[in-house]
């Protein structure tokens, strides 16, 4: 009898796994019309946010939270709360570290490091990224979710970020979250929760520590 | 938490009372084990700061330690990037992932030097002994453990005797590894480890 639970346990499961997988989309260019769509809606966007980067090599994983707040159309203030508190200050060109309070600098590897993250973040909210030319786009879909996955095309930027994905629900007009592969291969998983979007943002959240 | 016990020294008089497969055992008198702290787990996330002169990087360290001659690790930034993957597995050193800018050969000499001082390597194995340096290829490693034989701090000094680097190990009130910390004497540069809870 045990037996038969295990077997229909196993079914349900690998059931429920595929029913989350995403296939190619029959029509890539309404997915990223879709996501377009739903950027150019935006001017700003405030959320929390969950991130989970995994390691390959074991089973544990790093959690961050944190809250986001992006103001159309390159101011971003992307501040992780726990387990230790960053703030990362976007404002056009610029990107700010701010560490235990205190403004740091840091190496040309790291600042790198920071050009992409930046690239990659706001060009993910403004939509930018969907039409650079840097990147191989795929669109993929299943019944609840949308997703566009960006493949650099720069060797270089690859050594950094081997993907991008942008996963949306139908019928919301929001990011749901981003997984990002970094250099290594590992995935970090960023679920935005508690959204709020084209609500007042005060200035001195992009400017101030 | 499993703990694994790799290294054993005659030269000292106390007991480990953290090792059950000894009190288990049917032996009649009391062998000192000193004990390798990575061997208290088999992953560790650490906050991790790394300096190097006026160059300061924050991030965390993911840590699989197998025994004292495998274990991989990765440092990311302190939002999720990975900036190295290091593995030392069965004799063999293997860089996963480092990217072009930092792939030198002279980098890559000192992070291997490094790692393999922070995580133990190649040190564990009967080598350990309280309060007494042992000479190993040009280096001599003076090293003091607690009163539950874990480390607290090793010194590891060049063939002149002159100080090149030291560990300091810190511990919980359970005699969890908490922090871990590597100096070097020489020229400015730490790397610190703390346990995240």
């Amino acid at each position: 009898m045990n037996k038969y639970i295990v077997l229909l346990a196993g079914i349900l499961l690998s059931w429920g796994i595929q029913a989350q997988d995403l296939a190619p989309a029959k029509n890539p260019e309404q997915v990223k019309n879709t996501f377009l769509k739903m950027n150019a809606s935006m001017n700003s966007f405030e959320s929390s946010f969950r991130q989970t980067k995994e390691f390959s090599f074991m089973d544990r994983s790093l959690i961050s939270t944190g809250q986001l707040y992006y103001q159309k159309t390159e101011k971003l203030r992307w501040e992780y709360k726990e387990p230790n508190q960053y703030i990362l200050l976007m404002n056009g060109e610029k990107v700010r570290l701010i560490e235990d309070g205190k403004e740091k600098a840091y190496s040309v590897g790291v600042q790198q490091i920071f050009k992409n993250i930046k690239e990659v973040f706001i060009g993910c909210i403004n939509g930018e990224i969907l039409n650079s030319a840097d990147y191989d786009m795929q669109c993929f879909e299943n019944e609840t979710m949308l997703q566009v996955k960006l493949i650099p095309k720069d060797e270089k930027l690859k050594e950094y970020i081997q993907s991008i994905s942008i996963f949306m629900e139908k019928g919301k007009n929001q990011m749901s979250y981003l997984v990002l592969k970094d250099g290594s291969g590992d995935p970090t998983k960023i679920e935005f929760l508690e959204s709020k979007i084209n609500q007042a943002i005060a200035s001195d959240v992009f400017t101030s520590f | 938490m499993a703990s694994n016990l790799t290294a054993q020294t005659p030269n000292s008089n106390k007991t480990n009372t953290q090792d059950s497969t000894l009190l288990e055992s049917n032996l009649t008198f009391e062998i000192p084990v000193l004990l390798n702290p990575y061997m208290q787990d088999s992953t560790f996330l650490f906050n991790c700061k790394m300096s190097y002169k006026d160059q300061n990087i924050s991030g965390y360290l993911g840590l699989k330690y197998t025994d004292a001659t495998n274990f991989r690790f990765s440092v990311t930034t302190g939002m999720g990037n990975t900036m190295i993957e290091l593995e030392w597995k069965d004799g063999e050193f293997i860089k996963h992932y480092i990217p072009a800018d930092l792939d030198r050969k002279i980098i890559i000499k000192k992070l291997k030097a490094d790692f393999e001082f922070l995580f133990l390597y190649g040190y564990a194995n009967g080598h350990w002994t309280n309060n007494a340096e042992i000479k190993k290829k040009r280096h001599g490693y003076l090293t003091y453990f607690n009163d539950f034989e874990l480390p607290i701090s090793i010194t590891d000094s060049g063939c002149s005797g002159k100080k090149k680097r030291s560990l300091s190990f810190g511990y919980d009130e359970k005699n969890q590894l908490a922090t871990v910390e590597l100096k070097h004497f020489n020229f400015a540069s730490t790397i610190q480890l703390s346990i995240l809870e």
